[in-house]
């Protein structure tokens, strides 16, 4: 039973790590909060979908299909919202990204309808059985391909000539356009990695929490408590943000199930709405007490 | 021998307001040259001008032959003019050796000139992997100097190095100016801490109020009154 | 919309600015309702003055404190709520469910102002909206009070004290009389004194608060004015539409308030108005659009935040300023003001002590153990090399920057630890190394809006007076003589931004003056003034020094300086190592070694 709910919630935490990690990508990158993120969570999921009941690729090459395109949407994304805005204060870029997210929204609106639409599995649907545990193929498939993507955007940030200049281009726009770096393309550069993240995250929480139109709001919050929990600023801190939202969302709720007497205790309590309430009502408490996050920033930023 | 870098009757400033009065200038290749004065005399004025940051009113302006009026700011640094600006401004999630090669242009990516930086500057090979911030202001200041070479510049401005760091470690800074102009970059070092600079240039000029009020050679100066007339008052 | 006082003459009020469109618009929406022939253009005519109610409000927390809230739907909402449980289940009559609809959101703003309003822009933008996610959930979740997902219904029309306003026509015509009080109210607010400050605190807040305007105070008297306006358009719509769902607290609504405010203009009155008019009625002119007119929204908003971020009412005021210049108005007379404080202190005794002030970064020591006094009367010259610790010192005073450890007092009065604002009414004025003018406002403005304390300066404050502010009027009088005791009284109607530096430092020290300060504490005035201008700042510093002003100048600027001080303090590395008349300090070898170094290193 426990095991089964860390599974879910391991799952439920990689998906979340990939909304996380590339809200704080672009974060960094631009010193703007792209509020479109949790849309193209959302459009990711519904690429996905229109690409597989378009064609009869696996999974998998369909989650490739959605990398890609999300990564076009990115580029053109920073195109509409990021560049003309440059010079302004963040607040107005703040707007743009609200604006491209009702559009975002909308569009999906129009094109799917409202209903909860449910995405392809990475390989297929139903469960492994191990001994006396059953565990969903997806759950399992989403903690893999997650935690693949993750390496590999950490090792093109780490390893790698481009990676350096991102992270030099993030850390300090004007000094990389001083030395020679094309800071321009490294920020669309940014965006593109950071929609493609979003949109590979889109893919697979459809699956098992199916797509609507409206639920960028849910990601964009969640993905901000992670950061806001792992420090603004830090990737490794957002991965774990994530993980604990995750693993707070499914637990919490869960409890009553492994702690009986809890089940009588409080009912309304231990459901999603009230859960979601606490997630939120944490967040400010962060805000409040630790605004630097709990594991605070692993990176000084030059004052 | 034409100089490599220089500069004729410039005038130059913000808008309205003139901070550069006639100055006259030259730097030849593999000179340390020194510009001392007060702050706000205009010695940073003078470096943002040759990169361009800040356009020159009258006068002018030339490095290897070519007029740098016509030269955007990507250009010059294209013709082989690097500035390090004061503060020095590392990348502070990068390591020592990424600050390094991050500012490469060159084909093996750097490493090759990376470890002449280190040859330099041997306190930074010590602390290759640490990150940019975690670094003394001293450490910092050298990795600075050693990014900006890494772009295999003819001309380095250098300034103000010396600010925030302890008397020891601008020692230990200023002392790679003559080493760096040996191996035939030009060096124009802009400071506050005039000994210092003096000890370490070939020549200097004394810049007070936006104009030249001496110069030669930096031995020489060291003991000209009208130093302390630059800084103190008459 | 630039504060002006009361025009000469009828006619010129009437059309100074974009004001001729404003009356044409108020026409028509008056004429409007005796033209409509359906009771469904009557209701979208409602809505459109609901929604420009909440965009009224909203633009005191967006347009004139500068901060991007996102609960402002949610505060519609609340009022909405309020509005549907009182009068269906409690038949409370509307001369109670709509002062209450106001107030449950205010109450709700004032409770999570704390920890939010002292957030950073995109930090408070998300943690409203977090706020905002709560309410929604907690209305779907709470059945019994709020009817859960199927809301409430059946709310009855608007009933004042037994009498029920008629549906159709007489809502319209209540709603839009709201609107009218209501604008009334928000131009009460903004026109003097208190809109001037909110300005500057909104551009500016550093300067702001070296003006003695407590920047916290007013985001917080404008997120509770904005949930007011929201609460009461609630109302009113749940009074209207006669149903209340969980809709009303769902995002739609907020970007719809939000796209109002940005495409009619921030600050703008009428702004709200014509941003209401255009967003309500799009989905009708649009019809053929059907579900894609929520695109038509966003692309709008995208294309406004773009090309006109003051929106379509600052785009016409650009357009009538380009096109059709007009003269700007005569500025007041000047009105005499003192340049000692009434409450100075005796001559002789040190009116700033500073002893023992220390402060570290990160491991460095900024300022060591350093300790001056300043009399009145005196003029204090502060050097030392960069990086010496001045500025730092001057934070530390002027209550920008906590001290480690050390003590200031200001005529007796300790005031280490007090607030920067307090600390700017209570006697210190400052100027700034980079000018810190807000370039939109006018000079005269710029200057008038530093006798914000010494008017009493606050919210209340702001509604007496009729047509103009009484406060402002004598601001503005007493700005006028400062600015001619400066000699810059003919750039008065000009923006800042376009002056000179030199001017630009002249009018920053008239600001400062304003404040009718003790001490004047001057941080590089000379940088960027040419010989003469130099020579004339210096007298005038002099002739304030001998009007009884205490004055700490931080100058790198020699020939500047040292004729000009009677006491000098030289600061290296953090610690003062020498202090004394002008021709000592020059004379002083640690000085000169500060400066220049020691032989020592010439020879390592």
């Amino acid at each position: 039973m426990l095991s089964q709910i860390l599974l879910n919630a391991l799952a439920l935490g990689a998906s979340y790590a990939l909304v996380a990690l590339g809200f704080v990508v672009i974060l960094n990158a631009t010193g703007a909060v792209n509020f479109t993120h949790g849309d193209m969570v959302m459009a990711g999921g519904y690429v996905a979908l229109a690409v597989s009941s378009a064609t009869s690729l696996p999974g998998v090459a369909v989650l490739a299909l959605v990398i890609v395109a999300m990564a076009l949407v990115g580029f053109v994304f920073s195109g509409l919202a990021y560049f003309p805005l440059k010079s302004r204060p963040p607040v107005a870029i703040f707007i743009s990204t609200i604006a491209l997210g009702i559009i975002f929204q909308n569009s999906a609106n129009a094109l799917f309808s409202a209903e909860p639409r449910k995405g392809p599995p990475l390989f297929a649907d139903g469960l492994i059985t191990l001994g006396d545990i059953s565990m969903p193929r997806q759950a399992l498939a989403i903690i893999g391909v997650a935690a693949l993507l993750i390496l590999a955007q950490h090792l093109l940030l780490s390893r790698t000539s481009l990676g350096r200049k991102l992270r030099a281009t993030a850390q300090d726009r004007e000094m990389a356009a001083a030395i020679g770096l094309p800071v321009n393309a490294m920020i669309a550069l940014t965006f593109a990695m950071g929609a493609a993240l979003a949109g590979a995250a889109g893919m697979m929480l459809s699956n098992t929490f199916f797509v609507t139109p409206t639920d960028g709001s849910n990601y964009i919050v969640k993905a901000y408590i992670a950061v806001t929990i792992g420090g603004w600023g830090s990737l490794a801190g957002a991965v774990c943000g994530a993980l604990l939202i995750a693993l707070f969302e499914v637990l919490f709720p869960s409890l009553p199930l492994l702690i009986p007497s809890l089940k009588t205790l409080a009912p309304w309590l231990f459901t999603q709405t009230a859960s979601a309430i606490l997630l939120y009502l944490g967040l400010l408490a962060i805000m409040f007490f630790r605004p630097q996050g709990l594991f605070g920033e692993t990176v000084q930023r030059r004052v | 021998m034409s100089a490599l870098l220089s500069i004729r009757s410039l005038a130059a400033g913000y808008g309205a307001i003139t901070a550069l009065y006639d100055l006259c200038l030259d730097i030849d290749a593999g000179e340390a040259v020194a510009l001392v004065g007060a702050n706000g005399a205009g010695k940073s004025t003078l470096m943002k001008c040759i990169m361009g940051l800040v356009s020159a009113q009258s006068g002018e302006l030339r490095f290897a032959g070519a007029n740098l009026a016509r030269q955007r700011i990507a250009q010059r640094a294209a013709l082989g003019i690097v500035y390090s600006p004061e503060g020095r401004r590392v990348f502070p999630g990068l390591t020592v050796h990424e600050n390094l090669l991050v500012a490469s242009r060159d084909r093996d990516g750097g490493r090759a000139k990376a470890a002449e930086i280190y040859r330099i500057f041997p306190a930074l090979e010590e602390k290759r992997q640490s990150l940019g911030w975690s670094l003394s202001g001293g450490q910092q200041q050298m990795l600075a100097i050693g990014r900006a070479l890494m772009l295999n510049p003819r001309l380095l401005l250098l300034d103000e190095p010396s600010l925030g760091l302890s008397p020891v470690l601008t020692t230990e800074v200023l002392n790679r100016v003559r080493q760096i102009a040996a191996t035939g970059t030009a060096v124009l070092l802009a400071e506050q801490n005039v000994h210092k600079a003096l000890s370490v240039s070939h020549r200097a000029y004394v810049i007070r109020l936006g104009r030249i009020v001496a110069q030669g050679d930096a031995q020489v100066l060291r003991d000209d009154p009208t130093l302390k007339q630059a800084f103190l008052g008459a | 919309m630039s504060q002006t006082a009361l025009a000469p003459t009828p006619g010129a009020a009437l059309t100074a600015g974009i004001r001729p469109l404003l009356l044409l618009g108020v026409l028509c929406i008056a004429v409007w309702p005796a033209l409509v022939s359906s009771a469904y253009e009557l209701r979208i005519f409602t809505l459109v003055g609901i929604y420009a109610l909440m965009a009224l409000g909203y633009q005191f927390i967006f347009g004139h404190a500068g901060a991007l809230s996102l609960t402002q739907g949610t505060f519609f909402g609340v009022g909405a709520y309020v509005t549907a449980i009182l009068a269906t289940k409690f038949g409370l009559g509307a001369h109670l469910t709509l002062p209450l609809a106001a107030a449950v959101p205010v109450l709700l703003a004032a409770l999570i102002a704390a920890p939010v309003l002292r957030l950073e822009s995109h930090y408070f933008a998300l943690a409203t909206l977090g706020i905002g996610q709560v309410m929604l959930l907690s209305a779907i979740a709470w059945e019994p009070f709020t009817g859960g997902s199927n809301g409430i219904a059946g709310i009855p029309g608007v009933v004042l004290f037994g009498t029920a306003i008629p549906k159709g026509m007489g809502i319209a015509l209540f709603a839009w009389g709201a609107v009218a009080c209501a604008a009334l109210l928000s131009w009460r607010i903004t026109r003097g004194l208190y809109g001037a400050a909110l300005q500057v605190a909104r551009e500016n807040p550093i300067a702001a608060l070296s003006l003695g305007i407590d920047t916290a105070r007013l985001r917080f008297v404008c997120f509770l004015l904005s949930a007011a306006y929201a609460g009461l358009a609630g109302a009113l719509f749940a009074h209207t539409i006669r149903v209340v769902s969980p809709e009303t607290l769902e995002f739609p609504v907020m970007v719809a308030t939000l796209t109002i405010a940005v495409v009619g203009g921030r600050t703008h009155i009428a702004g709200a108005i014509l941003g209401a008019w255009l967003i309500i009625n799009l989905p009708e002119w649009f019809r053929g659009l059907d579900k894609y007119y929520l695109i038509a929204y966003g692309s709008a908003l995208l294309l406004t935040i773009i090309a006109a971020p003051y929106g379509l009412i600052g785009l016409l005021a650009k357009w009538r300023a380009r096109w059709f210049p007009e003269a700007p108005p005569p500025p007041p007379p000047p009105l005499a003001l003192p340049l000692r404080s009434s409450r100075a202190t005796g001559d002789g005794a040190a009116l700033l002590t500073v002893a023992g002030m220390v402060k570290s970064f990160g491991g460095v020591r900024a300022v060591d153990q350093v300790s001056l006094t300043v009399k009145l009367g005196e003029v204090v010259g502060l050097i030392g090399p960069n990086g010496s610790g001045k500025t730092t010192l001057i934070n530390m005073i002027t209550g920008i920057y906590r001290a480690d450890a050390g003590r200031v007092t200001l005529g007796g009065v300790d005031i280490t630890s007090a607030a920067s604002h307090d600390i700017a009414a209570s006697g210190i004025a400052r100027t700034f190394q980079n000018i810190n003018l807000v370039d939109e406002m006018t000079v005269l403005d710029n200057v008038a809006v530093a006798r914000y304390r010494h008017a009493g300066g606050g919210f209340r404050s702001s509604f007496g007076g009729g047509l103009t502010d009484p406060a402002w009027h004598l601001a503005r009088g007493h700005a006028m003589h400062l600015l001619a005791a400066l000699g810059v009284d003919d750039c008065a109607q000009r923006p800042a931004g376009d002056l000179a530096y030199g001017l630009k430092r002249r009018v920053e020290i008239a600001r400062a003056l304003a404040l009718e300060p003790r001490l004047l504490l001057l941080d590089e005035p000379a940088a960027g003034l040419n010989e003469s201008e130099q020579a004339d700042l210096a007298q005038r510093l002099r002739d304030f020094a001998r009007a009884g002003l205490a004055i700490l100048v931080i100058e790198h600027n020699m020939p500047f300086l040292m004729p000009l001080a009677d006491r000098m303090v030289c600061l290296d590395h953090g610690c003062v190592i020498a202090a004394g008349t002008p021709a000592a300090i020059r004379a002083n070898p640690q000085v000169i070694e500060a400066y220049l170094g020691t032989p020592e290193d010439a020879a390592a």
